[in-house]
């Protein structure tokens, strides 16, 4: 249990450089990148003299320095400082965009699993059979399509032509389960078809791994039951790799988040980014990626500490 | 146990899903699904492609900012479908007889959206603010003018000297001089006033961001009893419940007013138009943007030279530019003219030199002016259709010999290349309409490409001094003509349309410099 605690405690001060890094990084891509704020608040007709001015206003003229300072320091006060655009802070704005995204990667990470799991133990079960060929031929296609073109295919079908799901908006979860689904339907299945592909592989070739070790076939040759065999002793053993893609497909999901939020209108962190970096809302862009970088590694600790539990065997002072 | 374990991942991932319900337990109200019922009242979802960058339309120029902001504010003077500025919150003014003195008498009994009268105090602290903020309004108006309180309900305006276009800057509705309560302004930061009332028909209720800015009717409003004309006349909030739902897609948007999910939609794929003008549950609807230009950087470079500029000139064919842009002939117009067609101020001069593609003249301009191939930076953005006119732009110029770069990036990147003389040479660029010659940025100094030119602004100030816009016109017509023949400082390709688009659902949006709401009905 000390051991635990220790390694918690360890992995969670390793996040400080990481942040110092990503925050450095951040701060001057999105410095060196043209544009600014004032030139896309005063809209295309200002004169170079008010941008001047408003720019002077808004502090941006300040050296950048002293501009990392600022928010280096806010930032060690838990202020991310406010939006230039929207009358509100970066930490209520994430906070606000937040539920949306939780909730889609939620579904989408299900929708994942539910047609992955399945369909990788099919799969290794027939290896090598036509069965076997046509799912990971499937996995194949469902990998190589850009997740915005299944989004438009999905909303065409679903969306316009069957009139089956509302094509695009959101409605938060409050106002009821099947309104909070029927808009999170056709982006789940659009981000989440990569994902299940993904995992369908790993699933499929972890579980061959393990088909093949003596304690398989002697539990065999002891008579246990094949379906027994599948879902106690081999899944379980394959399991710990295709943990490893689950967690790394969260961050996946958070990227590809983005390009459907936008097609599918969710008012989601993936929205937000965009946003934030169209209009070049520095204080925003650096607050969210600040906020996907802590999510990101909390994700990996969690999925580390899963492997304990899934797995006995793997213990923690063997890192 | 080995079950019990698995279950716990799954009881995880449930726990999960659940938390993530909780924290959206205080968002906002749903969207209107297509389900609702509609009635008379009602909501009018209205998807916009663009988040206004703010809600304070005396900061911002933009288009979007326009088209939501005046659904809450309005000004001393609206202009009517011609134009033309007609009373708002002023219902008289009068010019002194050196026409250096405007005296505006103010509605009385107009309320603000805080339940306020407006009164002059109000009118002075709006205006003046406006004056500081709008470049346009310092330019025609001159620095050191200010707004001044003679009584309650008058205010008064003395200029340096006699100004044609003061009127039309006052009522235009770009970065438009929004009447607010004075208070507004002492709380306002850098970014623009942040507390959000106005007089017009709609008041504000929630600025949701990335989603939606809420606005509902304002019952107390009082609506003048002239008839709706453009921004002029009578207005009445005929739905409860206004939205602009920001959808960034247009594809999305498409499926949206096709579905009946958003009863307007004001970005729409241009390659669709054809399709939703046949469609029978949509009415589409197209409105004036401006000149689709190329804009020569007259302060360094190949382009200082007249002959070069000219060059341009002759390359260029209108028609396959703008074509490829908008691409239904609902949605352009081959036209010289730099006022619009509905305005008086509309002129062909010069013409002649318009829509030449002529090579021959093209290569006797380039010997002249000794280009030897020298690179020409072809500046666009991509977030319009302007930038496929850059496309063939580029390929005419190439064609017709000239060795042309195209430079396309992202609107911030554009915004901040474009302020920037060495980055560029040639700038596409859409001109939205303006009301009077003198606030066309083609011909501004201060505007990106800077035309400094002596004779052009000295017959500018003519203009603006002239007593008559008869007596303007006139002046006009000899500068666009010299425009065209002797200084070039851009080349207009035509005019282009944005269209949008309504389900049949709604009845009596009128389309004046973008979309207008109030006297708009949605009915199922």
């Amino acid at each position: 249990m000390k051991d635990y605690l220790m390694y918690l405690i360890k992995r969670i001060l390793s996040l400080i450089p990481v942040l110092f890094v990503v925050s450095i990084i951040v701060f001057l891509i999105i410095h060196i990148t043209p544009g600014d704020p004032a030139t896309i608040m005063l809209g295309e007709d200002a004169t170079t003299e008010q941008i001047e001015e408003l720019r002077e206003d808004l502090g941006l003229n300040l050296p950048l320095p002293q501009q990392y300072l600022n928010w280096v320091i806010g930032a060690l006060q838990v202020d991310l400082g406010s939006s230039y655009f929207m009358d509100e802070s970066v930490t209520s704005s994430i906070m606000g965009h937040l539920s949306p995204t939780i909730s889609l990667t939620i579904i989408s990470q299900l929708v994942a699993l539910v047609i992955a799991i399945p369909a990788g133990i099919f799969a290794a079960r027939r290896r090598g059979t036509i069965a076997d060929q046509s799912v990971m031929g499937v996995s194949l296609l469902g990998m190589s399509v850009p997740n915005f073109i299944l989004g438009l295919l999905t909303m065409l079908v679903f969306g316009v032509i069957l009139r089956w799901l509302p094509v695009a908006g959101y409605a938060p979860l409050n106002t009821g389960l099947w309104n909070h689904l029927q808009y999170l339907i056709l982006p789940a299945v659009s981000l989440g078809t990569l994902q299940a592909a993904l995992i369908t592989r790993i699933t499929r070739s972890s579980m061959l791994e393990v088909l093949n070790n003596n304690y398989i076939k002697s539990a065999r040759a002891k008579g246990v039951k094949e379906r027994q065999i599948i879902y106690f002793h081999v899944f379980r053993n394959a399991f710990l790799p295709i943990l490893t893609v689950i967690g790394q497909t969260f961050g996946g999901l958070i990227a590809g988040a983005v390009i459907t939020e936008t097609i599918f209108n969710i008012p989601g962190i993936g929205q937000l980014t965009i946003n934030s970096i169209e209009r070049r809302d520095y204080p925003m862009i650096q607050g969210i990626i600040f906020f996907v970088a802590i999510a990101y590694v909390l994700i990996n600790l969690i999925v580390d500490l899963l492997y304990g539990v899934v797995n006995p065997r793997v213990r923690l002072d063997r890192k | 146990m080995k079950t019990i374990k698995l279950s716990w991942i799954a009881f995880m991932l449930t726990l999960a899903l659940a938390l993530a319900g909780c924290s959206s337990a205080s968002e906002g109200e749903p969207k209107a699904s297509g389900e609702e019922q509609a009635v008379a009242g009602g909501e009018l979802h209205v998807a916009s492609g663009q988040q206004p960058e703010t809600l304070d339309p005396q900061m911002s120029t933009g288009s979007t900012v326009k088209t939501v902001a005046r659904h809450m504010y309005e000004g001393l003077l609206a202009l009517d479908s011609e134009f033309q500025p007609q009373p708002m919150l002023a219902e008289s003014w009068e010019l002194s007889e050196d026409r250096k003195t405007y005296t505006f008498h103010l509605r009385q009994g107009v309320q603000f959206h805080n339940g306020e009268e407006m009164l002059a105090e109000d009118v002075v602290a709006s205006m003046n603010s406006w004056l500081e903020k709008s470049s346009v309004a310092s330019q025609v108006v001159g620095e050191e003018a200010s707004f001044v309180e003679k009584d309650e309900y008058t205010v008064s305006l003395t200029l340096k000297e006699p100004k044609l276009s003061t009127l039309d800057t006052i009522a235009s509705p770009k970065q438009f001089a929004a009447i607010m309560p004075k208070e507004v302004f002492e709380t306002a930061g850098a970014n623009g006033v942040t507390e959000y009332i106005g007089t017009g028909p709609f008041k504000f209720v929630e600025w949701k961001q990335d989603q939606y800015v809420h606005f509902e009717k304002f019952e107390e409003y009082q609506a003048l009893d002239t008839p709706a004309d453009g921004l002029s006349g009578k207005k009445e909030a005929l739905v409860d419940d206004l939205y602009f739902d920001y959808v960034a897609d247009n594809t999305t948007q498409l499926s949206g007013i096709q579905t009946g999910e958003y009863d307007f939609a004001d970005s729409l794929p241009y390659d669709n138009y054809e399709q939703l003008t046949q469609d029978p549950n949509v009415t589409t609807y197209t409105d004036l943007y401006g000149n689709a230009s190329f804009h020569f950087n007259k302060k360094q470079g190949l382009f200082t030279d007249l002959k070069m500029r000219q060059a341009v000139n002759a390359a260029l064919s209108s028609e396959e530019i703008m074509l490829a842009a908008w691409p239904h002939e609902d949605l352009y117009e081959v036209d010289s003219s730099y006022m619009a067609d509905s305005q008086a101020w509309f002129s062909e001069a010069g013409a002649d030199e318009f829509n030449k593609a002529d090579p021959a003249k093209v290569k006797q301009l380039l010997d002249e002016a000794g280009y030897a191939g020298e690179e020409i930076v072809l500046l666009a953005g991509n977030d319009s259709q302007l930038y496929y006119a850059a496309i063939v732009a580029q390929e005419q110029l190439k064609q017709a010999g000239m060795n042309v770069k195209l430079d396309v990036v992202d609107r911030a990147t554009y915004s901040e290349l474009r302020t920037d003389p060495a980055n560029w040479d040639l700038l596409s660029v859409g001109l939205s309409t303006v009301t009077t010659p003198s606030q066309h940025l083609s011909i501004s100094a201060d505007w990106f490409g800077w035309a400094e030119d002596e004779k052009l602004h000295e017959m500018l100030a003519e203009i603006d001094a002239s007593e008559t816009v008869e007596e303007g016109t006139a002046v006009w017509n000899d500068l666009q003509d010299y425009l065209w023949t002797d200084y070039l400082p851009g080349v207009k390709v035509g005019d282009y349309f944005s269209y949008y688009a309504s389900t049949t659902k709604v009845d009596g949006i009128t389309i004046f410099e973008g979309p207008i709401f109030w006297n708009t009905t949605v009915t199922q």
